[in-house]
């Protein structure tokens, strides 16, 4: 991991719908680190993503992408959507289909896939353990083994960032590890910088190197060890969350702090 | 066993019951070529149009076609080409509200599918002189097709094919996720405008044969039974090319056999196939 920072965001504020969503926050994300976004519902966290993906401009500010305006890094990026965003089950594609599209681009318009898209498809289903199910419809594969595919569509074009929004929804808690474990493979295999929204708080906080926590503005943003001190996490949720540190380095359970014994975990 | 044509256009013309004896008349020859090329038309944009979830779409845009035939016997221009013009802008419009957003994509469509409809009723109404056979345009006429009618037919065809060949694995991932489509740098803008103008083409090369109102039928059901009966998109197509063939050849017989309107027989074997293909029994994996 190195301290070049490959998104940069200065002074970023969007207004949706008449709300401000972003207000004036500054961040950035180091080339080879494994950030994680998290905040409350209705954050930004998303729409953060949208504004690097070049999908949602802002009202100010600038934000930089390897360098580039948001939107003119196509083949640098990789993007996994939320899986509710990602058609219905019965959408007549296979896996190897789905994959296979990460191979377009605006360099390449027109035409048939070719033979380097074809292994490329593969080696990137191999990456994520699909490749025994290539032929398989994409709807009928689990919440799990649907957004591994999504990963290897976006691996399948050789990113260097690898962009997730909240890729866990609707994951059971193993299958949740496993997916986690591959994209720490994937990071160390590939090089690739990650940056993954999410809502688990409590995992993510101990799996990634740099913590940007948002609620419209930037609570948090650093190592999590150091990012969790003082109470931010409460802060920006509004004082309903406490991250409990188990030990040391490894913080875990986020809870209500006025609940009654409803954790969540 | 031979029949008269009860609609009085073709006193003279005996009707043999066999597909051999449709085909001895020219107006026949040239029905089913247009036909077939309609069909394969239809068939192929059909599969877009039900993975894209556009039969409201589709709809609105023929309808639209009853405006731009009416504006064309008013002003004195080719109803053919004035339809074309205007279906294009109709449906480069409706493209155009559902991006711009601010009203539902549904909405859009109704105001301008209704507005271009009322538009053609009072053009009709302002070319009075004009006597047109509006019941074969808006249900289709096994007689309505000229031989000009069937080279337009097979141009649009083939310039179809050209595009859907070239742009297939773009329309497939638009079709399939357009907001990663667009993360991805494809011009998804320019892909929903290719395929409106595709539908906008078809509808207007198929209303002779089916009609104002029913080409809509071949714009949704072929696609449809593939979607219902295929796995994958390559048997999606196959599915729509076969359905779309069926139900033009056999919508034809009827309509020469029957003295009925082409867009409705040809509309309703398509049905039949679509409600066959449902309960069908298969098995999903």
């Amino acid at each position: 991991m190195s301290n070049l920072n490959i998104v940069e965001v200065e002074g970023l504020t969007v207004i949706l719908g008449g709300c401000v969503v972003l207000d004036d926050i500054t961040l950035n994300i180091r080339a080879g680190s494994f950030t994680g976004l998290i905040g409350p519902n209705g954050a930004g966290k998303s729409t953060l993503l949208k504004v690097l993906l070049g999908l949602i401009q802002p009202v100010r500010g600038t934000a930089r992408v390897f360098g580039h305006a948001p939107g003119g890094s196509h083949g640098l990026i990789g993007y996994v959507p939320q899986s509710a965003n990602t058609q219905d089950s019965g959408f007549p594609v296979s896996v190897q289909d789905v994959v296979m599209m990460g191979r377009l681009g605006p360099d390449r318009i027109g035409g048939l896939y070719n033979q380097a898209d074809r292994d490329a498809t593969w080696e990137a289903m191999e990456g994520v353990g699909l490749a025994s199910m290539a032929k398989q419809r994409f709807g009928s594969l689990s919440g799990g083994e649907r957004q591994r595919a999504l990963i290897a569509r976006a691996m399948c074009g050789g990113p260097r960032l690898l962009l997730l929004d909240e890729p866990t929804t609707g994951v059971d808690v193993v299958a949740q590890d496993d997916f986690y474990n591959m994209l720490t493979r994937l990071k160390e295999s590939h090089k690739i910088t990650i940056a993954l929204v999410s809502h688990d708080v409590g995992v993510i906080t101990s799996m990634v190197d740099d913590l940007i926590c948002l609620n419209q503005k930037v609570f948090l943003h650093g190592p999590p060890g150091e990012a969790l001190k003082d109470g931010m996490i409460g802060k920006a949720y509004g004082s309903q969350t406490e991250i409990v540190m188990h030990g040391h380095d490894v913080p875990h359970r986020h809870l209500p702090v006025h609940g009654e014994g409803d954790e969540n975990g | 066993m031979a029949m008269m044509c009860p609609t009085g256009i073709c006193p003279s013309m005996e009707r043999g019951t066999r597909m051999v004896d449709m085909l001895s008349h020219g107006f026949m020859q040239r029905a089913l070529v247009a036909g077939l090329i309609v069909g394969t038309l239809c068939a192929v944009v059909s599969v877009f149009v039900v993975l894209k979830k556009l039969s409201f779409i589709g709809a609105g845009i023929s309808h639209s076609a009853f405006g731009g035939m009416a504006l064309g016997a008013l002003f004195g221009v080719n109803l053919t080409f004035s339809a074309m013009a205007f279906c294009v802008g109709v449906a480069l419009l409706i493209g155009w509200l559902s991006r711009r957003g601010g009203v539902s994509e549904d909405v859009g469509i109704g105001v301008v599918f209704s507005s271009s409809m009322a538009m053609g009723v009072v053009a009709l109404g302002f070319s009075g002189d004009y006597t047109v056979d509006l019941f074969s345009y808006l249900f289709g006429s096994i007689l309505a097709v000229s031989s000009s009618d069937v080279a337009l037919a097979g141009g649009t065809l083939a310039v179809a094919l050209v595009v859907v060949v070239a742009l297939f694995k773009e329309l497939l991932a638009y079709c399939f996720d357009e907001e990663w489509a667009m993360v991805r740098g494809i011009n998804t803008r320019l892909i929903q405008d290719i395929l409106m103008v595709l539908l906008a083409v078809t509808v207007v090369v198929s209303i002779k044969l089916l009609g104002i109102i029913l080409v809509s039928a071949l714009l949704v059901i072929p696609g449809a039974v593939g979607r219902v009966l295929s796995e994958n998109y390559r048997g999606q197509m196959a599915l729509s090319l076969a359905v779309a063939q069926v139900s033009t050849v056999a919508g034809l017989y009827i309509s020469y056999r029957f003295d009925v309107a082409s867009g409705a027989s040809v509309a309703l074997v398509a049905a039949f196939c679509f409600f066959a293909a449902v309960a069908w029994p298969r098995r999903r994996a």
